[in-house]
């Protein structure tokens, strides 16, 4: 019941009226003494000595009135629920800046209040945006306590590593009620050859159970290359000089679960790249230092094939920076992300304006002090999201969708670039392909694309290696919220209005008439 | 067979008041014993035989008692003063005006005179208790010995007090019925407008007493409040005011101010002035009655 109910605004008004009343009727009260002789030097009250009375009868009337106007309106209190409490944390983290992620959210959420029935409860905690990890990992401790007797963490994986402790849940799942399938080329290598190349593809389901799969290249017929539940297969196409592009898409036998089309297809430019990976520069201006840093960085293992295809290249700049060149054109960045970043006590997260070109951060990572370059790559006067996973950049341009991620994985330091187009036939065996590939379909605009999921969910289909292959624990224990319970109090308080009418016209005196003297036998 | 003690109201008079009305004939001569010629010896002028000392002279002594001896050889008039050889005659007048009816005043007023008799008649002589009214004095008993306070007791119940007291009339009647060398003891509010100055005809007549002035809480100290109408229980008068704490303060003022004057002129002739209230057990009442009037 709202107090805005037009029985109980109807009923206070006769407090007023019945104040009118008494107004109308009521007397200066009266107080006989033994003598007034005492009050004549005192001036005459001219004003209205029934203003101030304080009439205890008149406003217990008018508490009960009030009562029962109230049980009129029929309230209802919201019982404490006695049942399950499901409270939901949404922390977006980096996975903020993909639109469909509020949208699977609020479907969740939608779902469990639909789903909820009378004493349970479902409480929705959204953590803020820009929360550095050791105060995420508080935010998640409080948001977790309590009394919820269910407890769901949406997340990306950011939250996951502040609270190991914790099973989150991708949100897809839970709002497709299913584990998703996927069918996708994982890896391509280009392997040169005399007057041609044989394309390598490394095609992998997931997710549902495997029917088997076909491949089919340039429009062309398709080509069963698997068995129902097989899950991994390699695949070699063999192109010839002269022609390109190879257009090569994949799909699961019989309509199969396929969530995720994007990875269904791979263009492939047989000529070299001009330009793939840029460079680092550590701050350490021994050429021998420098160099053992350069070869740490693994870049090999990021190498989709021949090394021409990768250009690697170090320089140092006055020291103490890094450095980004050979991504060409406007390119606007998505999310900057920089793993363990907090656990190095680096203040990169949160929101930064880049003023002009040139512009760094500093930091210093693992004792070394580094420069955040983000420049090249990044729109003057933009904002920046500083995350704690990495750069991913996206260049809107005509045509030329590129992809930098720049991440580190402790203690290494990786710049991965992406050029679909100019024929990088890379596809990242890196954690953080989900992410790249659904910023990808943000900024193109595929809505089919239906959502984000965990690279373990993708790879085994569930939360983990254990729950490989089986449905998600959430939807097996049936509905697990139920709306809260009320309870009328209409009863209630009607009775305590007619308790309170009673008194004050049957116990209670009129402050009218004479007063009698105090001590009277 | 009559049952005094059903006359008697149990609310002017409880059980506890009338225990300690017994015990203060018992009080009051042991008091006082010891005493000659009669059962109490008094102040005054006496008779000729039981002559108790000197004192200075005052105007309106009798020129017969002074002491010319004294004067020949100090050179200062001093008047020989004696014991009276009978008994006190003392008269107890009760305001029995409608002020003196209102609240707890009625209980305090009727216990006072009770107290005042009962203290008189364990001094011995007589005891004539009446009550003021509309500007007279009418005897309700005349009392001679403690068996009689029952009678006392009854007709205090029996008085409802009602009307006004007129003191202007009956205060001017009073001083001059008052016999000479009489204990007087006036029990009243005084809440009139009557001079006090009257009494002073009672000067030089050897008259002695008290004067028990009832001060009701709700007169000598309002309370600061809403404003209210109010109503004089005689006049039936009524007026608006509002009391806040300033104009308490006034009205407090002015009673004190007014029961002050009473208090200079009593005693100025000699009487006792004994403030009494609702809030005075009747314990303390009689303490000072035998202490200080007898």
């Amino acid at each position: 019941m709202s107090l805005l109910a037009p029985t109980f605004l109807v009923g206070l008004l006769t407090i007023p009226l019945y104040w009118l009343l008494m107004r109308a009727r009521s007397k200066p009260v009266r107080r006989a003494l033994p003598s007034i002789q005492f009050l004549e030097g005192e001036p005459t009250y001219r004003g209205d000595p029934r203003r101030r009375q304080r009439d205890p009868r008149f406003w217990l009337t008018a508490a009960a009135l009030a009562a029962l106007s109230l049980g009129a309106a029929g309230p209802v209190l919201a019982e404490r629920p006695k049942g399950r409490i499901v409270r939901v944390v949404v922390e977006a983290g980096a996975l903020a800046a993909w639109r469909p992620y509020a949208a699977g959210v609020d479907s969740l959420v939608k779902r469990l209040e639909t789903e909820a029935g009378p004493g349970d409860a479902v409480e929705v905690v959204r953590v803020g945006e820009g929360v550095a990890r050791p105060e995420l990992a508080a935010l998640l401790a409080a948001a977790l306590d309590g009394r919820a007797t269910h407890r769901l963490v949406l997340s990306d994986r950011r939250a996951t590593e502040a609270r190991p402790d914790v099973q989150f849940i991708d949100p897809l799942r839970l709002a497709n009620s299913r584990a998703p399938g996927n069918v996708g080329i994982v890896a391509a290598e280009l392997e040169r050859r005399m007057g041609g190349a044989r394309l390598w593809l490394t095609i992998e389901q997931s997710g549902a159970e495997s029917a088997g799969l076909e491949v089919r290249s340039n429009g062309g017929a398709w080509t069963r290359i698997g068995f129902a539940g097989q899950r991994g297969v390699r695949h070699a196409l063999d192109l010839t000089d002269g022609e390109r592009p190879l257009v090569v898409d994949v799909r699961p036998v019989g309509g199969g679960s396929d969530d995720f089309p994007l990875d269904d297809r791979l263009v492939v430019d047989p000529r070299p790249p001009r330009l793939a990976l840029t460079g680092l520069a550590a701050d350490d201006p021994v050429v021998e230092s420098t160099t053992a840093l350069t070869s740490s960085l693994g870049f090999q293992r990021v190498s989709p094939g021949a090394a021409a295809d990768v250009h690697i290249t170090t320089r140092r700049e006055e020291a103490r920076e890094l450095l980004g060149r050979g991504v060409t054109g406007r390119h606007r960045p998505v999310v900057l992300v920089v793993p363990d970043a907090d656990r190095a006590g680096l203040p990169l997260r949160g929101r930064r304006l880049v003023r002009a070109a040139g512009a760094t951060i500093a930091a210093d990572l693992l004792g070394f002090d580094f420069r955040w370059f983000v420049v090249e790559y990044a729109v003057p006067d933009a904002a920046h999201w500083a995350e704690a996973r990495g750069v991913l950049f996206l260049d809107p341009d005509d045509g030329a969708r590129s992809v930098t991620l720049l991440t580190r994985l402790a203690p290494r330091l990786y710049e991965l670039h992406v050029d679909p187009r100019r024929g990088t036939p890379v596809l990242l065996d890196t954690p953080f392909w989900p992410m790249l590939f659904a910023a990808l379909l943000d900024q193109v605009g595929r809505t089919e694309f239906q959502g984000l999921l965990d690279p373990e969910a993708t790879r085994y289909g569930g939360g983990s290696e254990s729950a490989r292959g089986a449905p998600p624990q959430l939807f097996q224990r049936g509905p697990i919220v139920r709306r809260a319970a009320t309870r009328q109090l209409r009863p209630w308080v009607v009775l305590l209005g007619l308790i309170l009418l009673l008194v004050s016209w049957v116990f209670v005196p009129r402050r009218t008439g004479v007063r009698p003297a105090p001590g009277a036998p | 067979m009559r049952d005094d003690a059903a006359e008697i109201d149990d609310d002017l008079f409880p059980t506890a008041f009338l225990r300690l009305l017994a015990i203060v004939h018992g009080a009051t001569r042991r008091l006082h014993a010891g005493g000659a010629d009669g059962r109490r010896r008094v102040r005054g002028e006496g008779g000729r035989f039981l002559f108790r000392g000197h004192r200075a002279y005052r105007p309106g002594d009798d020129p017969a008692r002074v002491d010319w001896k004294v004067e020949a050889r100090l050179g200062r008039l001093e008047v020989r003063q004696y014991d009276p050889e009978r008994d006190v005659r003392t008269e107890v007048w009760l305001d029995s005006s409608a002020s003196m009816g209102w609240g707890a005043g009625r209980r305090a007023g009727a216990q006072a005179a009770a107290l005042a008799a009962a203290t008189s008649l364990g001094e011995g002589g007589q005891v004539k208790l009446g009550v003021v009214r509309d500007g007279s004095l009418a005897e309700r008993c005349v009392l001679t010995e403690s068996q009689a306070l029952r009678q006392a007791l009854v007709h205090l119940s029996q008085e409802r007090p009602g009307r006004r007291a007129g003191w202007e009339q009956a205060l001017p009647l009073l001083v001059r019925r008052v016999p000479r060398s009489t204990r007087l003891i006036v029990i009243s509010d005084f809440l009139t407008r009557a001079d006090p100055g009257v009494l002073h005809a009672l000067a030089g007549r050897g008259v002695r007493g008290a004067v028990l002035h009832l001060r009701m809480p709700e007169v000598y100290a309002p309370e600061a409040g809403l404003p209210f109408e109010a109503v004089d229980v005689e006049s039936g008068v009524t007026r608006l005011v509002e009391l806040d704490e300033h104009a308490a303060a006034r009205v407090a003022h002015r009673a004190r101010a007014h029961a002050d004057l009473w208090a200079h002129h009593a005693r100025l002739v000699g009487l006792h002035y004994l403030p009494f209230g609702p809030e005075l057990s009747a314990e303390e009442l009689m303490r000072r009655l035998i202490l200080e009037v007898s």
